[in-house]
């Protein structure tokens, strides 16, 4: 964060006062005030990772990780992928007739239903319409739908998934990986639905938009 | 010698996957289907369409004007195994398996620095991916122009990097020849015609004379398409870009209508949400397709797994492999997203078929990289049969049990059954009311419909082929009349009404004494086709118990009662 500060101040304020607008963290800040220090700090963290390495930072990173998700969690764990509803029952009883007899308990039964619930709650965090066009064209029936970012900071976002991958590989899979995984668990209804990424998206957008000034200003010299 | 046994053992899988359950797996064609397979049935007869159109640049078909070479080349395969699902869908299981052997036979051109392992992974992936196996199943033209687009660049690349003229020469006639085979070839060939100078120009130097005639050649394959360039034919599929008039931005405008330039930044959030819509993870990896008659039920265009790898693959790209031919490829499979992104349809991956094959090849590209972190080929070995054996399960669970028994609504097969039915009951009369339009196509297909009798029909004006004329409301097939269902007139005759639970409500056919003979269902039981019986006697006498003031209707019953 000092290096960003350091290369130059305006520039670091700019996205700053650009991230702070972005109307996801305008909704989290009118929701849960905890939630969003909290996912700031995490945000500050892993833009800091970008630029330094060291244990304390990883382990720092790493609770407050921990705490975010559980603070999540608490206020918006899915626990409807854990039961069925009638539907999903009939569904079930019917796909099962269309196997010999016995056959069909082994494709489909609770296990496979839960596994397609968390699936869904996985991929749909990977969504990108779900941040920066409140999921058009295909928007989701039910679900609390608002463009979270706006949609010209997709560009940056690219850059910066590039520049962190390329600079900090392991740290950019593990925390990509984990954030999804974790993600499942939350209803993609929900409110809250991939909460988890947005700390993760405006790292990797600040990192893009830095990235990307940083080069206009070079070729201009 | 190992690789020639692995790549045909791949080819071996991939036929059984797109053969097994062939012409049982759903009752009867699609639409479509039925369209071309009528189209090839009347051409392989007397030389013309079902119009009577000669050998037609675009086939009219249900004014759509699908593009001919499909349906000509299974204009053999219709009379070998008549018109049936195996006679129309053959060429397409063709297209699909040689498509399979080019990618091997490309890959090992493009990138020898990876041995023919990269070659027989990208052949893997293709031949067990969910969304390959589907469209070679089923007779689409898109498919067999996936099959001569990757022949032209196999072509192409082996005249570039081999420096044969034939080849290159060869691949542009064959580049020309994909706009023959889908529509939206039209841009993409024209886009792979342009890129290959800009990406291989110190390759293309060296054999530019070649390159020049080839071009040539292209220019000339074209000019039927050209010749008819300002018709309706010709411009249909542009009429799909409605979301750009300003029609549809005063519609579906909303917030947009306030802000200047608003109509612009409706269009491009459009279109950029569309593009982006395409390249979500969500979209290749976990949903259906919502076009369900392009799809399998709760199986996306690639297993959930391969995810990791496509990633891996990405990262292989940026990270080592950043050369000419990965980011032409790349870019061929971006830009093919792009005609289906200027259409309001949503998520239609059945028109991005380069933009999947490039998917499919990053994939095997991450697959080659974790494979290459394992040190012992039994392992390597092992986690490829995990991984197959995962897969064809998964398939297994949703093609060959869950869209089998599902889709069979969307499959057109409770059409194919219904009109299965009124075939065999040759003798009596029956009114045809589907709200699905155009299923009279699938009817000519089941009758096996004299082709000048229906020509003589229809009657249409061939000089306007190409041009938009109106399509006639109702046609009389055989022993059908195909329109809407007249409840004034028809159930005062003895006769059968079909159609689906919109056309032929229960309450309705209560009110009017109608008799249900058949109903062809799918297993959820959630769309229908049903026959009914009329019983102009009994709604007669009921009629005039409970409507003696209406002239109208008791002059039909009194015309029915003389009949009788």
């Amino acid at each position: 964060m000092i290096d960003l500060i350091k290369i130059n101040k305006m520039v670091f304020l700019s996205i700053v006062i650009l991230l702070l607008s972005t109307p996801w963290i305008l909704e989290l800040l009118k929701r849960s005030l905890l939630l969003s220090i909290l996912s700031l700090v995490l945000l500050i963290c892993l833009v800091i990772i970008f630029n330094k390495s060291s244990a304390k930072l990883y382990l720092t990173t790493g609770l407050v990780f921990l705490v975010f998700t559980i603070t999540v969690f608490v206020v918006s764990f899915d626990k409807t992928i854990f039961s069925l509803t009638d539907l999903q029952l009939m569904e079930i009883n019917a796909r099962r007739s269309y196997y010999p007899q016995g056959v069909g308990r082994i494709f489909h039964n609770k296990i496979s239903v839960i596994f397609y619930g968390y699936e869904k709650n996985v991929f749909f965090g990977l969504d990108p319409n779900l941040y920066f066009f409140a999921s058009h064209p295909r928007e989701r029936a039910g679900a609390d739908d608002f463009q979270r970012y706006y949609p010209w900071l997709l560009p940056f976002l690219v850059v910066g998934i590039f520049e962190f991958a390329k600079k900090k590989p392991t740290v950019f899979f593990s925390i990509v990986i984990v954030t999804s995984l974790m993600n499942g668990f939350i209803n993609y209804k929900s409110t809250f639905n991939s909460l988890l990424f947005f700390p993760l998206i405006s790292a990797f957008i600040i990192i893009g938009l830095n990235t990307s000034i940083s080069y206009v200003r070079k070729h201009l010299k | 010698m190992i690789n020639k046994i692995l790549i045909i053992l791949i080819l071996i899988l991939a036929l059984i996957l797109r053969t097994i359950d062939f012409s049982s797996f759903s009752p009867g064609v699609y639409l479509d289907e039925a369209s071309m397979a009528y189209d090839a049935y009347s051409l392989g007869m007397r030389g013309e369409d079902q119009y009577g159109k000669s050998w037609p640049i675009y086939l009219r078909s249900f004014a759509m004007y699908q593009a001919p070479l499909y349906t000509y080349l299974s204009i053999l395969p219709v009379q070998w195994f008549d018109v049936s699902p195996v006679g129309i869908r053959i060429v397409s299981v063709i297209a699909g398996e040689l498509t399979i052997l080019l990618i091997y036979l490309l890959m090992s051109v493009v990138f020898p620095v990876f041995g023919k392992k990269f070659g027989l992974l990208c052949a893997l992936v293709l031949a067990i991916s969910p969304w390959h196996i589907l469209f070679s199943r089923n007779a689409l033209e898109a498919n067999l122009g996936l099959f001569i687009f990757v022949l032209s660049l196999y072509l192409l690349f082996l005249g570039i990097f081999k420096k044969n003229k034939l080849a290159i020469f060869s691949g542009l006639v064959t580049l020309a020849i994909t706009n023959h085979a889908y529509h939206s070839y039209r841009f993409t060939s024209i886009i792979t015609l342009i890129s290959l100078p800009i990406f291989f120009w110190q390759q293309i130097t060296s054999v530019k004379k070649a390159y020049v005639i080839g071009l040539t050649f292209f220019c000339l394959i074209m000019i039927p398409q050209l010749s008819i360039l300002n018709t309706t034919g010709s411009l249909r599929r542009l009429e799909l870009l409605d979301y750009t008039s300003e029609k549809y931005f005063q519609q579906n405008g909303g917030p947009f209508h306030d802000l200047p330039l608003g109509r612009y930044m409706f269009i491009a959030r459009a279109l950029s949400s569309k593009v982006f819509d395409y390249l979500s993870p969500r979209s290749i990896f976990f949903d259906s397709d919502p076009a369900v008659t392009k799809s399998i039920q709760e199986l996306s265009s690639f297993y959930s797994w391969m995810i990791i790898f496509y990633f891996w693959g990405i990262f292989a790209i940026i990270k080592k492999y950043h050369n000419r031919v990965f980011l032409f490829f790349v870019f061929i499979g971006l830009v093919s997203v792009i005609p289906a992104a200027i259409t309001t349809d949503n998520l239609y991956l059945l028109r991005t078929l380069n933009y999947l094959l490039v998917v499919s090849i990053i994939i095997a590209l991450g697959l080659m990289e974790a494979l290459n972190l394992i040190k012992h080929r039994i392992l390597k070995v092992l986690l490829l049969l995990v991984l197959l054996v995962v897969s064809l399960t998964n398939f297994n669970i949703n093609y060959f049990h869950i869209s089998k028994h599902e889709s069979k609504g969307y499959y057109s097969g409770l059409f194919n059954e219904a009109y299965e039915y009124t075939k065999s009951h040759k003798n009596d009369h029956f009114v045809v009311d589907f709200r699905l339009p155009h299923t009279f196509g699938v009817a000519l297909y089941v009758y096996k419909y004299d082709p000048n009798k229906w020509e003589k029909s229809i009657n249409l004006d061939l000089e306007n082929y190409y041009g938009d004329i109106p399509e006639p409301k109702s046609f009389v097939i055989d022993n059908l009349s195909i329109r809407e269902i007249e409840w004034s007139n028809d159930v005062y005759k003895d006769q059968y009404l079909v159609g689906d639970e919109e056309s032929l409500p229960e309450n309705k056919a209560l009110d009017n004494e109608l008799t249900l003979i058949q109903k062809f269902t799918t297993d959820l039981d959630f769309r229908q086709a049903l026959i009914y019986k009329t019983n102009p006697e009994q709604l007669c006498r009921k009629m005039s118990d409970e409507y003696k003031h209406v002239d109208n209707l008791n002059f039909l019953c009194k015309q029915y009662l003389d009949k009788k």
